[in-house]
């Protein structure tokens, strides 16, 4: 006990978040072992171990880099901001056109000599929050012009969800969404920010349109499809119904871990549609505490932001926790019904290897935001009161 | 405004509307949880179900690779109708449709036309279900698969394409009626039964299962892509069975059946040194007289056993030392009371002191009723002749791996003691009051002729997964000795005389020598109003100097007159006998007298001028019943049969009789690579028949 006391007073930073990504990580394992019955039947013969096991190996990797990115100072990541987001454009661009194929979408990069493939998407959210957290604020100053100020924000945002888009819609724009509140944040001036809202319709009009004359890239048939489905049958299709009929199982407390028989009939019932599991097993209450875990990390990040307004940290801090929140609310949206079906996983519970230690990397640098925010705040409260004990004597 | 404030205010304005998303989104979950909870946990599992998908079920071969039974592929065939692209549908449809109204004839091509466009629209709108998996075509086989898997849009591929296979096997039976009942039934209506039970976790391969969902009245369609699906294929078993073996027993018992115009009957072949049952047949009379493979008497029909059992009680005496061949028995003229039963020999013959010898081979009731009551008659001997009987492994099941084989029948003399009459021992001793199979009996007399050695009979040899040996049944001993080696000597000498000397004398043959044991069984003696019925067996082995097999040949309640055993089976037998040792071939080699016909046996194959040549030589007129290129060559009821050579392409041929040559010429021009072993004819390929050559490479062994 003393250990686990020693271990918790010794790491900086903001508590809370740890505390809850560590809870998240659990839940991410509860709710993977009882949900990868078929998965494990039709691919290892049975062996849920195997899937439970990989999940623990990725949540330690994730655990390791996070550490390793809380004790990095965060200044370091504006000034390899540049860098970082030159590598993102060819590389997105590389995997629009020799990505590997997976479910009739290129999303995936194998990553030589480890043999282990990777969404680059996930790689180009992180470049791309911090390059514009960068941009906020250094810009400050100006932050309402149009030229000097918004267009060199917003061009690499365009740029990099307009790659993203082609294969994977609904991640390009929730970046995209991401982007725009933070620059809310960041103060730009809201008129522009409407405006970029119009253009973004627009432009997934174009892409809409682009994916008509060339269905190889753009998967304009399955947006429709879902989309149609989601507009027409209240009820929703058959994995909606599934995931209904599993979060109506659940009631309010659940039929109990490792009780849920959804499992069997949910398509990906380890990632898209691991929430109903949780409504399933845990209930009412269970969807409950998962969707307040998530407010709870975002209402730190705001203090951040209210304690240290307009820094790159705090901007950064926010961006990062802005996307896994919208990531995870999507991804809810979509088992209950508020949205078409998306292919959206639950940031931290999902099973699911590389993205989930790129979240980890994104709470390791909020963390490392957080640590130096406390830093800097005692550090100013002691120069405060050492200036009045000065000026008292 | 100021900064501070200016900030302030987005920020919570951001917070507040994640905050609210999240109270709709619980909202929501509430709704779906409380109030429509109901509904959806009605829908939830009831509109469900798991089927059984079955992969290919592995084959059943004979001991040389011969086809026992497999299974052909048909397909139920549907379509996703939604999945081809609006480019490819448009453009594939109408040929397509042109294809399907030639090669499946349901309907014209217009119509098929008009029924793929106006469901593949209403399945897009949502207002069908199931046009994921519309219905085409059903009970298709293999070759018409592979044609439509070429028709325009199919050949696009399962995704973009559309099409749906859902393989269904069907069981084939090469050898027809041939061991049918031991090989058994593969069905789905009803309990399996045979080897295809005993077996079925094998044959059947890893079963996958489908989710299906319930879309209309009696609408089933599966929740994943079923051509996702992949079981694992079936393993083959390779039987211990001889198809020529069996062809030989199958007749001679069905002629001895219609000669005596029997119920039913059955015949067991064994090989004396393993216990490998060389062939098994069961017939049963039917309509019109003709007689079928119905169930298996061989292995689950229980009955008295009669006088075969006498061979148990003669070993027991001479194992004891209580007798020997020439101690002295009163026969009482063949007729004696045992307390208030009266016993008879099979006729009055008036004989009084004859040598225990005789006493068996003469089949004397009286003098084997006397013996045993002599020697175990005693209330204090009764366990005695229990454990004496269990030293034998009569008692036992004899552990066969077929589903079915009861238990035999015997009073215990403690457990059963109510039922223990003080005639019960000397009536056990001449066969009744007790119950065994025919396989169980015929066990007993294998362990004789192989020196005492009780061996556990086995049909299966080896199990194989994708052409390679994966598991192999080795010959098991259930009791290393059931007796010591004089008494089985002195045993074997008495089986000598039964065909010499006594009820088997219809057995001498010139061809070969059997020993055995003749067995007439009264089946419904407490019936005294109905005629009498008899079950005839005889029970042996041959040659008998060198046991190589052991056969038992039963015909139950023969209706022709005659009924004893040595009359209604001993001709069976000695049919089978002789004509399996034309069969064998290293029984061939100590019986060099035996000539053309016989020499011919039924896997030698090859080609056609050359056999021609040979026979012309040798001057045997063959009958020719082919022209093909190559043959094979077997013997037949009058002489030698030539017969066509399967050979197809793209399919493995069987091989096993050819020379090197022919083999080598044959499987070459196929593109199969060969490699062989050893000299002489073909006996064994690593590949089996009839399965499919890409790329392949075979060992083919000779001897």
């Amino acid at each position: 006990m003393t250990a686990i006391t020693n271990i918790y007073n010794g790491l900086k930073g903001d508590k809370v978040v740890w505390v809850i990504v560590l809870l998240l990580g659990v839940c991410s394992l509860l709710a993977i072992y009882s949900s990868i019955g078929s998965i494990a039947y039709r691919q290892r013969g049975g062996n849920t171990e195997y899937y439970l096991i990989q999940q623990l190996v990725f949540l330690l990797i994730g655990g390791f880099l996070m550490y390793r990115c809380y004790k990095l100072n965060y200044i370091y990541y504006s000034r390899f901001a540049p860098i970082l987001f030159l590598i993102t454009i060819p590389l997105l661009a590389y995997t629009i056109f020799f990505g590997n194929e997976i479910n009739e979408a290129r999303r995936w990069l194998t990553i030589p000599w480890l043999d282990m493939s990777f969404q680059t998407s996930d790689f180009a959210k992180i470049t791309l929050i911090i390059f514009v957290a960068r941009s906020l604020a250094k810009k400050q100053e100006d932050i309402k012009d149009f030229k000097n100020a918004f267009l060199p924000i917003i061009i690499p945002v365009v740029v990099v969800c307009g790659l993203i888009a082609p294969a994977d819609l609904s991640t390009a724009a929730l970046l995209f969404a991401t982007c725009l509140l933070m620059m809310v944040i960041g103060r730009v001036s809201i008129k522009y920010i409407l405006l970029m809202i119009l253009l973004g319709a627009l432009a997934f009009f174009m892409i809409y349109l682009l994916g008509t004359v060339f269905p190889d890239f753009v998967r304009v048939e399955t947006w429709n499809t879902r989309i149609t489905e989601f507009m027409t049958n209240a009820d929703g299709g058959w994995q909606i119904q599934q995931s209904k009929i599993a979060i109506a199982e659940g009631g309010i407390f659940g039929v109990g871990p490792g009780n849920s028989t959804q499992r069997n009939f949910l398509p990906y019932p380890y990632a898209d549609f691991i929430y109903a599991i949780i409504c399933e097993e845990y209930g009412l209450v269970g969807g409950v505490v998962i969707i307040l875990m998530y407010l709870a990390i975002l209402f730190r990040c705001i203090t951040l932001v209210t304690r240290c307004p307009m820094t790159f940290g705090a901007i950064l801090a926010m961006g990062l926790c802005l996307n896994i929140v919208i990531h995870a609310f999507a991804n809810i949206a979509v088992s209950v019904h508020l949205v078409p079906v998306t292919g959206l996983t639950l940031p931290m519970i999902s099973m699911g290897g590389t993205s989930l230690v790129f979240t980890c990397i994104s709470f390791g640098i909020i963390l490392s935001v957080s640590r130096y925010v406390e830093e800097f705040n005692k550090k100013q409260k002691m120069a405060t009161v050492a200036a009045s004990n000065e000026s008292t004597n | 405004m100021d900064r501070k404030n200016e900030l302030l205010i987005r920020v919570y304005l951001v917070f507040g509307v994640f905050v609210l998303f999240a109270i709709l989104i619980v909202a929501r979950v509430f709704n779906i949880g409380m109030l429509e909870g109901e509904k959806w946990r009605e829908k939830g599992g009831k509109h469900m179900k798991w089927v059984e998908l079955e992969p290919e079920r592995g084959d059943v071969y004979d001991c040389r690779g011969n086809l026992l039974a497999t299974s052909l592929p048909f397909f139920e065939v549907r379509m996703d109708l939604l999945s081809p692209t609006e480019n490819d549908f448009n453009e594939n449809v109408d040929s397509l449709s042109i294809c399907l109204a030639k090669h499946l004839g349901k309907q014209k091509a217009s119509e098929w036309k008009s029924e793929l466009i106006s469901n593949r629209k209403q399945g897009k709108n949502g207002l069908k279900r199931g046009t994921r998996f519309h219905f085409i075509a059903k009970g298709v086989p293999l070759e018409k698969m592979e044609l439509m898997e070429t028709f325009p849009l199919f050949r696009l591929g399962k995704h973009k394409g559309g099409l749906i296979k859902l393989r269904e096997n069907k069981r084939f039976h090469p050898y027809q009626s041939l061991a049918h009942r031991t090989i058994g039934v593969d069905r789905n209506n009803a309990d399996k039964i045979g080897l295809e039970a005993s077996y079925d976790k094998i044959l059947k391969g890893d079963v996958e299962k489908m989710l299906m969902e319930k879309i209309g009245p009696g609408l089933w369609v599966p929740v994943v892509d079923p051509s996702e699906l992949s079981g694992k294929r079936g393993g083959d078993i390779v039987t211990t069975l001889n198809v020529d073996m069996q062809d030989v027993v199958h007749h001679a018992l069905e002629q001895g059946l219609k000669d005596n115009k029997a119920s039913a009957g059955c015949a067991i072949l064994m090989d004396v040194r393993s216990g490998a049952i060389k062939s098994m047949a069961n017939l049963g009379v039917g309509k019109d007289s003709v007689y079928s493979e119905s169930y298996n008497y061989a292995v689950a029909q229980r009955t008295e056993p009669g006088s075969t059992f006498k061979l148990a009680t003669s070993l027991m005496l001479l194992d004891n030392e209580l007798v020997s061949q020439n101690t002295k028995v009163d026969l009482h003229g063949g007729v004696k009371k045992f307390y208030d039963l009266t016993m008879y020999d099979s006729n009055i013959h008036g004989k009084r002191e004859v040598d225990f010898e005789e006493v068996f081979y003469n089949s004397s009731n009286v003098g084997m009723g006397i013996l045993a009551q002599q020697h175990y008659g005693k209330k204090s001997r009764w366990n005695n002749f229990y454990e004496d009987l269990s030293e034998l492994g009569v008692i036992d099941k004899t552990e066969i791996d077929l589903l079915g084989e009861p238990e035999p029948k015997f009073k215990h003399p403690v457990e059963d003691r109510k039922k223990w009459y003080g005639t019960t021992v000397p009536w056990v001793a001449h066969g009744y009051e007790s119950m065994m199979t025919p396989l169980q009996i015929l066990n007993l007399y294998n362990a004789v002729a192989n020196d005492g050695r009780l061996m556990k009979p086995y049909l299966v040899e080896s199990i194989m997964e994708g052409g390679k040996t994966t598991k192999e049944f080795r010959p098991r001993a259930l009791k290393e000795s059931i007796a010591s080696p004089m008494a089985v000597q002195q045993m074997q000498n008495m089986l000598d005389l039964v065909v010499s000397e006594g009820t088997g004398r219809q057995l001498k043959s010139n061809i070969v020598k059997i020993a055995g044991k003749t067995g007439t069984t009264r089946v419904n003696y407490a019936d005294k109003d109905r005629p009498k019925e008899y079950n005839a067996s005889f029970a042996g082995y041959f040659p008998a100097d060198k046991p190589k097999y052991s056969l038992i040949v039963c015909v139950y309640s023969p209706k022709n007159g005659k009924y004893y055993g040595g009359a209604v089976t001993g001709p069976v037998f000695k049919k089978i006998a002789e004509r399996i040792m034309a069969i064998d071939q290293d029984l061939m080699q100590d019986e060099q007298h035996l000539v053309s016909r016989e020499t011919i046996k039924s896997d030698y194959a090859g080609y056609a001028d050359d056999y021609e040549e040979v026979f012309a030589y040798i001057g045997v007129s063959p009958k020719k019943k082919s022209n093909s290129r190559w043959v094979e060559v077997m013997p037949d009821e009058m002489g030698v049969k030539i017969d066509k050579k399967k050979i197809y392409n793209k399919k493995i041929p069987n091989v096993q009789g050819m020379g090197l040559r022919d083999a080598t010429y044959v499987l070459e021009n196929l593109g199969v690579k060969v490699s062989s072993f050893g000299a002489g004819k073909v006996y064994k390929q690593s590949l089996s028949p009839g399965s499919k050559i890409e790329d392949s490479e075979i060992q083919i062994y000779l001897k």
